[in-house]
């Protein structure tokens, strides 16, 4: 199975929802079952494992604000006898907190769209938690531009607890007109939604894809981090004021490319999820399926179109 | 090694030396240009010259990775523009053009285009496979789809390429002729609105009531009276397209042009559209005559009544041409052609639309204790029926006597009312109550419109005693869930009472206690109708619209009551 939709209750049945998904697209369960008031799930497919846990009106830990949704953490391996917080190889603080990326605001009943893909692995859950605002996680390997350590990755609209606002460090290309709430590997984000996993300059761990201050130590970014000199436009910046295409209405799309920052400051490429892009939806309707070629992809607002997130939007390639 | 014969020219062996020459007037020198002087170059030399090629060049190896970008998403593949087409509601013929763009940076050759469920359907233009597409050769297919073919459309289209690729375009849409054959309104028109609603009735009689249906079934049922090339046109309609769907004009719905249009046109004025059965993505009809008639689809309508089509007229209408809202329609049962003589049938037709959609609901007022109040006075040129019945078991064992158990203890009274809407306002309003019952599902206060208590003293304001003639109401009914709430009509307005306890105070007389005192003092004489209100869901899930007229219903619906 690579896509479904359907409509869940609360955040159990959505987290039931992606479970079910999951194992019939050939994940398996390492563990599903009661967590505090909601339901804990540990997934494997070859040698990634993710944890997730329906939250409701709970904080990720001390300090954090309460959510509603779904937290959202990978591992290196599998303890039974540890709970879905407490799995070896988690994203940690230096201070060796659980860091987490989530879904939240899943305060009544929501559509959803699960997909999954091969090669790389990736699965992908985005929900309509309120009419026209769609939040995403998704989970799976990059793919690599070379033969390195790792490659998991973790991505959600929401950091450990981070509410979306329209602060002066929650923008695109420090442009308050160019909200992104929730955009995947948005590196613009304070404390960041995502986490790469990788190996390099004696770090074995998550690295937060985000602008400064990276919550476990180790910073990466994607396209959106601008240069240090002028002109200071980043790549999605430059990309971004040529689409869509005015010659045909066409939005390319563009590849979530993720680096690790050196100890030098200077950043190398690492990989890109295969199966996600950035996109300007201006000629997209929510959920809407387009067309290239052979393949198709399912556009999303960051947020919601043309409210909180304007036309930032991503697509997730969809395989029925 | 290959060898060329040849000569080498002048000039070739040695190239053009740079020559200069001073200049006049200044202290320099500037080149002088071909041809310069036939000392300057070599004489011809016969003889033969090898081609050495391939020359091995140093070469610089690099280590690293390769970025993919859009245009890894973009080419190496073939696409189809658009991927899908859905051409709607096939009523006239239709033209698309399909793009096939070759996005790879190497030939790819079209070995077939295979056509399934394509009956009516065609591509053309370029020449039949095997088909060679250049790199980046893009070629404009023309894609048509005849009105004549299988009733719906779900057709694929095939491009296999060599090398086993394969691009399927995919068509979907349906047929639909025109049903022109105009109702005989001395019998009028029968339009059927149906829900579906579950009642789980409990031992004390009440209820759980379940909507099963989110929109009503719709369905029109009219007689025809036909002659000559009419009725050779419906035989041949019914003959040919039977049950597939037809495109039924919605006859009580029309009005007409009151100007001309043009072929070509996409606009229609049709000044009563926002007000009858017009919608967007629905369809109109143009209708002349059985024959002479045409169906469009709108886009749009704006609230002057300006209906903006999807596709150009196809041809020229003069002012006074009908125009009526068009379903998608599906002829139910067996049609009876009557053939009075040999060029007169009469007959009588059912149909079912197909393409519902949720009517507005907008429910009567004023409100009482939460329930909307209908108070609209029925029709009384027919008697009114009332049924009282109740919830009895009879246990009989056959050899003794009969046990009889009344379950609900209260009796289930049942009336079947008339209705006469005289214009469009009525007709509209009734509609919308009738979507807010949805079937049997949604109750309502209804008066019994009857004379049910005589007020024999004045009501002072403020008082909360009501002295009636004594009908045996403290006796027999003693403010009962289902026989407590009045309707006053009295010259100072109408008032909604419950009535809380009632006893008797002499053979004449009873008085009833009401929950909240009168605001105004009402004396006998300006006392209309006292009536019984009573909590009533529609005793059915089918309604039956009889049009009289394109502007007057008559409607009959069966109500039952409910404890309040």
């Amino acid at each position: 199975m690579a896509y479904q939709t359907g409509t869940a209750a609360g955040p159990t049945p959505l987290l039931d929802a992606l479970r079910l998904f999951a194992v019939a697209s050939g994940w398996q369960e390492l563990r599903w079952g009661p967590s505090g008031p909601g339901q804990q799930l540990s997934l494997r497919k070859g040698e990634l494992i993710f944890h997730l846990r329906s939250a409701l009106d709970e904080a990720l830990r001390s300090g954090y604000q309460r959510v509603t949704g779904i937290f959202l953490v990978g591992s290196d391996q599998f303890d039974p006898a540890q709970p879905w917080n407490n799995q070896p190889g988690m994203p940690r603080d230096p201070s060796k907190r659980i860091e987490a990326v989530g879904l939240y605001e899943v305060e009544g009943p929501c559509t959803y769209h699960l997909f999954s893909s091969e090669s790389p692995v990736q699965l992908t859950m985005v929900a309509e938690v309120a009419p026209g605002v769609y939040h995403h996680l998704a989970f799976g390997q990059l793919v690599k531009y070379g033969d390195y350590p790792g490659g998991a990755f973790v991505s959600g609209a929401f950091g450990s607890s981070d509410a979306l606002t329209a602060s002066a460090s929650d923008y695109i290309f420090g442009d308050t007109q160019d909200l992104h709430f929730g955009l995947p590997f948005n590196d613009y984000k304070y404390a960041g939604g995502n986490y790469v996993r990788a190996a390099a300059d004696g770090f074995d761990g998550w690295w937060s894809v985000c602008q400064a201050s990276p919550i476990t130590g180790k910073r990466a970014i994607s396209v959106w981090e601008e240069g240090p000199r002028s002109p200071r436009e980043s790549l999605a910046n430059y990309w971004w004021s040529r689409t869509p295409n005015t010659l045909n209405g066409i939005a390319p799309l563009l590849p979530l490319y993720v680096y690790l920052e050196r100890p030098d400051g200077f950043f190398s490429p690492f990989g890109y999820p295969a199966h996600l892009r950035y996109l300007n939806i201006t000629h997209h309707a929510p959920a809407e399926v387009f067309a290239i070629g052979p393949e198709q992809w399912m556009a999303f607002p960051a947020h919601s179109k043309n409210n909180k997130s304007g036309v930032h939007g991503y697509a997730v390639r969809l395989e029925r | 090694m290959a060898a060329f014969a040849g000569i080498v020219a002048p000039g070739s062996a040695v190239g053009e030396p740079v020559h200069y020459e001073r200049a006049r007037g200044i202290s320099g020198y500037r080149p002088v240009r071909y041809p310069f002087a036939a000392a300057d170059s070599v004489s011809p030399l016969a003889g033969t010259r090898g081609d050495a090629r391939p020359i091995s060049e140093p070469q610089r190896r690099l280590a690293g990775a390769r970025v993919p970008s859009f245009a890894d998403d973009w080419y190496h593949r073939i696409h189809l523009l658009p991927p899908r087409i859905d051409l709607g509601n096939v009523i006239s013929p239709i033209e698309r053009r399909l793009e096939v763009w070759n996005a790879h940076l190497q030939e790819q050759t079209v070995l077939a285009i295979e056509a399934t469920g394509a009956d009516g359907l065609a591509l053309s233009g370029p020449p039949a496979p095997p088909l060679a597409f250049g790199g980046l050769q893009s070629r404009t297919y023309s894609f048509s789809a005849s009105h004549r073919g299988a009733p719906v459309i779900n057709a694929q289209f095939a491009f296999r390429f060599a090398g086993g690729g394969e691009m399927r375009l995919t068509v979907t849409g349906r047929r639909v002729v025109v049903f022109g054959i105009r109702p005989d309104w001395s019998d009028g028109l029968t339009e059927r609105l149906e829900w579906l609603s579950d009642v789980l009735e409990a031992h004390d009689g009440s209820e759980q009531r379940i909507r099963l249906r989110q929109l009503p079934r719709r369905s029109f049922e009219y007689s025809w009276l036909l002659d000559g090339q009419d009725v050779r046109l419906l035989e041949h309609l019914l003959f040919a397209w039977g049950t597939r769907i037809y495109c039924l004009p919605v006859w009580t719905d029309g009005s007409q042009l009151l100007q001309d249009v043009a072929a070509g046109g996409r606009a229609l004025v049709v000044p009563n559209a926002p007000h009858v059965d017009y919608h967007p993505g629905g369809m109109a009809v143009l209708w002349r005559s059985a024959v002479e008639n045409e169906a469009v689809e709108i886009a749009s309508i704006d609230g002057g009544g300006v209906l903006t089509l999807t596709l150009a007229l196809g041809r020229s209408w003069p002012a006074g041409t009908r125009v009526l809202p068009a379903r998608l329609a599906r002829l139910e049962g067996t049609t009876t052609v009557r053939r009075v003589t040999d060029t007169i049938a009469s007959g009588r037709s059912r149909f079912t639309v197909e393409d519902l959609i949720a009517s507005a609901a907008a429910d009567a007022r004023p409100t009482y204790r939460g329930y909307a109040v209908f108070d609209y006075r029925p029709d009384w040129s027919e008697e009114i029926d009332v049924s009282w019945q109740r919830k009895l078991a009879v246990i009989d064992q056959g050899t003794g006597p009969r046990g009889f158990d009344d379950e609900s203890g209260a009796p289930q009274v049942g009336r079947r009312l008339t209705w006469l809407l005289p214009n469009r306002p009525h007709i509209t309003a009734f509609r919308q109550w009738l979507a807010a019952r949805a079937g049997r599902v949604h109750p309502c206060w209804l008066p019994t419109f009857t004379s049910d208590l005589q007020v024999s003293r004045v009501v002072v304001s403020g008082g909360s005693g009501l002295v009636v003639r004594n009908t045996g109401y403290s006796r027999f009914v003693a403010a009962h869930p289902q026989r407590r709430d009045l309707v006053l009509r009295t010259t100072a307005g109408t008032l909604f009472r419950r009535v809380t306890g009632a006893q008797e105070l002499s053979v004449e007389e009873e008085l009833l206690s009401l929950e909240e005192p009168l605001d105004v003092t009402v004396t006998v004489d300006q006392v209309l109708q006292v009536s019984w209100l009573e909590l009533v869901r529609l005793d059915q899930d089918a309604v039956e619209l009889f049009w009289e007229t394109d502007s007057v219903v008559r409607v009959q619906i069966s109500t039952r009551t409910l404890p309040s």
